[in-house]
């Protein structure tokens, strides 16, 4: 074989290794090793033994409190799981029982009982060595670009490695009420409320889902600090630098305000307006208030945000995470933020049994969007039988 | 470090980037448990509207028979159905758009159906078929042999 042949066949041979190792590890990020044990068989795995009523034997949820944080009332499955089951056909499968994330990995490693506490300490840490800093338009961080959130596998707001007993054990009585009612309806009832679906508000709490974000972009000015993002482009967040709160209203993605500490941007949300991280997750309450720390990366390339959130009606301990954010793309760069007007693009509506279904052009309630809908209305209501001039 | 491995690295690099390009996740906003994934059901139409949404667009038409009349639904209606399929931005990596899906292309699909009965269903990239005809419906029906397959494989 010729010099020339082999470098070719070289070449391809490291070409199809590396296409196979870059889907083998994708799909491994698509499924992570929690969504893999998962099965198909309604009978637990050996050394497990079932609860006599669980999720899926139960005639009333209701009364089965004291179960709900023993893994085997949802068949050891993790909230993700429990979301996906009529997709992946196991309705009623079990989980993998031996795998789960220590609830210290969830709740805030902080002594802060609020979030006021948290943001003055870390403000008098800010004035303890002369700051916040104050940022002119000459002297702000380069922040402005587009990043992409990373650790996936580390998520435990994806529901994918936590037992959903787990992520119940750690809400109060009421709330745990509603996650096991939205448990049970996702899987049992297969009555999934998503919020994009119905064009409801996503909700602050869907900043932390997997599939809420995909990008964001990142704006800095000296008073403020923009962040847009959403798979439909439609979270909006302002953190306003050295303000304080003062909207009485509880609001979406709630109000931010913050300061700079050197490289460092601390930002404290109040004001929420309480909603659903959905997917089988948790709810939260207008109580909910999130301070986050975005730290630059040794690197240069992206930062991480810890967030600690602090609702005293919904969590049993302030919960916290980390999120590394990587920059992908400059303010230069051929990317768009393009807004979406949801209710366009879907037509989603509960049918007469209370699950989602699309509606169809003629049915009550569907919208032409792209038929001048205003004129149908005229024309149908106003200029019955109505001729037009033909020149 | 010789040409030759400095190529083959290249070539491999590329090879990681490519399949991580073409293994990105599709995003739905809603789920897909509404449809039953374990029927599939195949028709053509006559397009009548083509929403082109950011996450899901939707294709909805006319159902044809297989002379190219419309068929007509129980009260003597023309037949409805609608597909819902990828983002607009994926439709337009495979080369569909409103330029090319204009109103009155026929096409066929292969989708899974609502599971209320409903004349909707989804048309995933992985299972589905999407092929277009041109405004008229070709003699043998609109199928892989007379049309231009945009998702789904010959074949299949």
């Amino acid at each position: 074989m010729t010099r020339r042949g082999i470098t070719f066949f070289a070449l391809l041979a490291l070409f199809i290794v590396g296409t196979w190792l870059a889907r083998s590890t994708s799909a491994q990020q698509r499924l992570p090793r929690l969504y893999q044990g998962g099965s198909a068989k309604t009978t637990p795995p050996a050394g497990v033994k079932a609860l006599p009523v669980d999720m899926f034997t139960t005639k009333n949820f209701y009364f089965d409190r004291a179960l709900w944080t023993d893994k085997r009332y949802a068949r050891c499955n993790t909230p993700r799981q429990l979301t996906d089951m009529w997709v992946t056909h196991r309705v009623g499968g079990w989980g993998d029982c031996n795998l789960d994330r220590d609830p210290k990995d969830i709740v805030s490693p902080y002594p802060y009982k609020t979030a006021e506490e948290h943001y003055n300490a870390l403000l008098a840490e800010a004035k303890a060595h002369g700051g916040p800093t104050k940022y002119t338009q000459a002297n702000l961080p380069r922040w402005d670009g587009w990043y992409i959130r990373g650790g996936r596998t580390s998520q435990w707001t994806y529901g994918r490695d936590l037992q959903t007993a787990t992520m119940v054990s750690l809400l109060t009585p009421e709330y745990r009420t509603r996650m096991v009612q939205q448990n049970y309806h996702e899987t049992v009832s297969n009555a999934p409320q998503w919020n994009a679906a119905f064009c409801y508000p996503e909700g602050l709490m869907r900043w932390w889902a997997e599939a809420a974000i995909r990008r964001v972009e990142v704006m800095v000015t000296p008073t403020q600090v923009q962040l847009l993002a959403g798979v439909a482009d439609n979270f909006i967040r302002k953190i306003l630098i050295g303000q304080k709160h003062i909207q009485q209203v509880p609001q979406w993605y709630g109000e931010t305000v913050g300061f700079w500490d050197g490289k460092r941007l601390v930002a404290w949300t109040s004001n929420v307006q309480g909603w659903t991280l959905s997917h089988s997750m948790f709810e939260y309450s207008n109580e909910l208030q999130i301070i986050e720390v975005f730290t630059p990366a040794a690197d240069g390339k992206g930062f991480t945000v810890d967030a600690t959130f602090y609702d005293p009606e919904a969590f049993a301990r302030p919960l916290h995470i980390v999120t590394p954010w990587t920059r992908t793309d400059g303010p230069g760069d051929p990317v768009r933020y393009t807004f979406v007007e949801c209710r366009v693009m879907s037509q989603i509506v509960d049918d007469k049994n209370g699950r989602p279904t699309e509606l169809l052009p003629g049915d009550p309630g569907y919208i032409d969007y792209f038929g001048r809908p205003w004129a149908q209305d005229w024309e149908k209501h106003f200029e019955k039988g109505w001729k037009r001039p033909t020149n | 470090m010789n040409t030759s491995f400095r190529a083959c690295l290249a070539a491999g690099l590329a090879g990681v980037l490519l399949a991580a390009a073409m293994s990105s996740a599709a995003w739905a906003h809603h789920s897909f448990a509404m449809y039953d994934l374990s029927v599939s059901k195949t028709m053509t139409g006559k397009l009548t509207r083509f929403v082109i949404g950011a996450n899901h667009s939707q294709l909805i038409f006319n159902v044809l028979e297989a002379d190219g009349k419309l068929k007509m639904d129980a009260s003597g209606k023309p037949l409805i159905w609608g597909v819902e399929t990828t983002s607009a931005a994926q439709l337009a990596r495979r080369g569909i758009t409103v330029k090319t899906f204009k109103f009155g292309t026929v096409l066929t699909v292969r989708l899974h159906p609502l599971r209320d009965g409903r004349n909707f269903g989804a048309l995933r990239p992985e299972d589905g078929l999407l092929i277009g005809c041109g405004m008229e419906m070709p003699k043998g029906g609109c199928n892989e042999n007379t049309g231009t397959v945009y998702i789904g494989k010959k074949g299949e």
